[in-house]
């Protein structure tokens, strides 16, 4: 029973998948959408029987979106449950250390002043500088204590905040358009470029931080005890805070700041399998994967309209938490 | 095995240990005696290099601590900590085997073997019957015993407790002292805790160091240094020690 529990959470990705590739406005039968797939996969230069238009939409259109939401929606949620193992808080998440403002604020930089970067590109830089910025603030002689970390992250996200307000004062209204958009986060613009980008960052942060899940569990016992037990903790650290802000910070880059996942995936695996990171780390990934994955599939399909999916995620996580809250009256780990 | 010699240490400016010797070897249990605020935490953070003193030295094995690595250390010493907050509901079994942290790289799991060990452990301190529990949900007592498996997992010569009997009640504080006193004979460890309780110190302990605002006042075997005098000095309390079947009582006077 309970081996099938873990066997279900990890190839939920797998169905989410097929049941993404069908969906979407442009009506093509589901039959012929995984013709199309499977033949473009093992039989790429075989000549088409269906329209062309067909082809275009499954394989450049659906299948760089459903990649791109599975590798975002499985880059967020690890990131947040690493960050949580190490800072032995469920209220962390991807952004606690600044890195969603310093995003914000790269791509308004960007939209202000012409400069040689892709709004990409500055996302990336100024997500990983804030953080950075955060963890240099915190080290108070070569240690960086957990509160210190989550009190600097939270100067370094009012810092940002400021910067980015200044920067919007100046911005025409059309490109602070663009910058909400991109705030709300979204994949109306995936594309196979962006997978291709992303895949590899966060596919070998995952495989890391997997491999580091049972360090992760000694780490949570606090600094002291995992000392004694022979970790250097501040080389340990180090090395997961990077893997988690550089895996979030490419998908933040593509897709803008989606919020929640990284805060609700953790704590929805953690109490389907329990706390050991060994299965949290590589669950969070397929569960959070499928997750967004779906969540996007809503998101293009509940209205003709498209919503950014970032405004899905922040609805179905407020209900969530206010559940665990009331449920473990505010002392919420299991 | 263990040895401090000259150990000063201060927080800031408050110097809280003014030159402290130990010498404690394989077998022996150690016990740190004196009020609360007397240094017996600061002291036991030193002797595992939590804590880096101002000047002095420890030894472990006849090597200075400060030369030898993290995971070496670990090796050598186990550590069972006083203020404990337990973070994620680990079963008892996940949270003894972090002991073995020390002898696995940092891309690698816990192996068979470990999980061996980790469970000889538990037997040890006569708990295996909690292995599968989750260690939120145990009482007090069968915490600190777990916390022991941890730090006998692995697999050290030294083990330092602080205050193995804080918050436990009457027969817990017996049971978990009783363990600790056989694992020092029977796994041939050197063993130093510290307690505030008189009576639980001559009951248990080989050796005693009485310690009061950072000063070792006095040293040695229970019955030399449980005395009126020196619980007077150290207290500040007027004490009867009474002698029944070769183990001294130490009974406040109330007037
Ligand atoms: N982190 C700290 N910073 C400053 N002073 C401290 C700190 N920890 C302990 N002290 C002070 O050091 C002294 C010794 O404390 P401690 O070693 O905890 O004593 P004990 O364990 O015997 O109760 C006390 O006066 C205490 O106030
Ligand atoms: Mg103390």
């Amino acid at each position: 029973m309970k081996k099938l529990k873990l066997l279900v959470l990890a190839v939920l990705p797998i169905p989410a998948f097929f049941f993404s590739l069908v969906i979407g406005q442009f009506d093509i039968p589901p039959l012929t959408v995984y013709e199309i797939f499977f033949t473009k996969l093992f039989n790429p230069l075989i000549s088409s029987p269906w329209p062309p238009a067909y082809e275009v939409v499954v394989w450049n259109i659906r299948l760089p979106r459903v990649l791109l939401a599975l590798l975002v929606g499985a880059s967020l949620s690890v990131s947040g449950t690493a960050l949580q193992g190490l800072f032995r808080n469920p209220l962390v998440s991807p952004y606690i250390l600044g890195l969603s403002w310093g995003a914000n604020f790269g791509v308004a930089l960007s939209l202000l002043i012409p400069l040689p970067f892709s709004p990409q590109f500055m996302a990336f830089s100024f997500g990983l500088l804030a953080v950075f910025l955060a963890y240099s603030i915190a080290k108070v002689r070569g240690e960086t204590p957990v509160i210190s970390l989550v009190l600097a992250g939270v100067i370094v996200s009012a810092f940002f905040t400021a910067l980015q307000y200044i920067a919007k004062f100046f911005l025409d209204p059309q490109a602070l358009q663009g910058l909400v958009y991109w705030m709300m986060g979204g994949f109306y613009l995936a594309h196979w470029d962006d997978v291709m980008v992303t895949c590899i960052p966060i596919i070998f942060s995952v495989v890391m931080l997997s491999l580091m899940s049972w360090r992760i569990n000694v780490l949570s016992m606090g600094d002291a005890e995992a000392k004694m037990m022979g970790l250097n903790t501040e080389l340990n650290k180090v090395v997961i805070i990077v893997l988690a802000t550089v895996m979030a910070a490419v998908a933040v880059s593509v897709v803008g700041t989606i919020g929640w996942v990284g805060l609700i995936i953790p704590h929805l695996v953690r109490m389907a399998v329990g706390p050991d990171h060994r299965k949290l780390i590589p669950l969070s990934a397929t569960v959070g994967a499928a997750f967004l994955l779906v969540a996007d599939d809503l998101a293009r399909s509940i209205t003709t309209y498209e919503l950014p999916v970032g405004i899905l995620t922040t609805l179905s996580g407020v209900p969530f938490f206010v559940y665990l809250l009331k449920k473990t009256k505010g002392r919420s780990w299991s | 095995m263990i040895v401090a010699r000259e150990v000063k240490f201060s927080y800031e400016k408050l110097l809280v240990l003014k030159g402290i010797d130990v010498d404690v070897v394989r077998g022996e249990v150690a016990t740190l005696l004196g009020p609360n605020g007397s240094g017996k935490t600061t002291l036991l953070m030193c002797l595992c290099a939590i804590l880096k003193p101002l000047t002095g030295c420890v030894y472990v094995n006849g090597r200075e601590i400060t030369k030898i690595k993290r995971g070496e250390l670990a090796k050598m010493l186990g550590h069972v900590p006083q203020g404990h907050r337990p973070p994620f509901p680990y079963t008892v079994i996940d949270v003894v085997v972090m002991g073995r942290a020390p002898y696995i790289g940092a891309f690698s799991m816990p192996s068979k073997r470990d999980f061996e060990i980790a469970e000889k452990a538990l037997e040890i301190v006569g708990i295996r019957h909690l292995k599968d529990r989750v260690y939120t949900q145990i009482s007090g007592g069968e915490m600190q015993l777990v916390l022991i498996a941890r730090a006998l997992a692995q697999q050290p010569q030294v083990l330092l407790l602080d205050e193995p009997t804080a918050h436990l009640d009457f027969k817990n504080k017996i049971l978990v002292l009783k363990v600790v006193k056989n694992l020092a004979k029977k796994e041939n460890l050197a063993v130093i805790m510290s307690l505030h309780d008189p009576n639980l110190a001559a009951m248990f302990s080989d050796k005693v160091y009485l310690i009061a605002d950072g000063v070792i006042v006095d040293r040695g075997e229970p019955s030399k240094v449980i005395t009126r005098e020196n619980l007077k000095r150290v207290y500040g309390i007027d004490v009867n020690v009474i002698e029944h079947e070769g183990t001294r009582f130490v009974v406040p006077v109330l007037e």
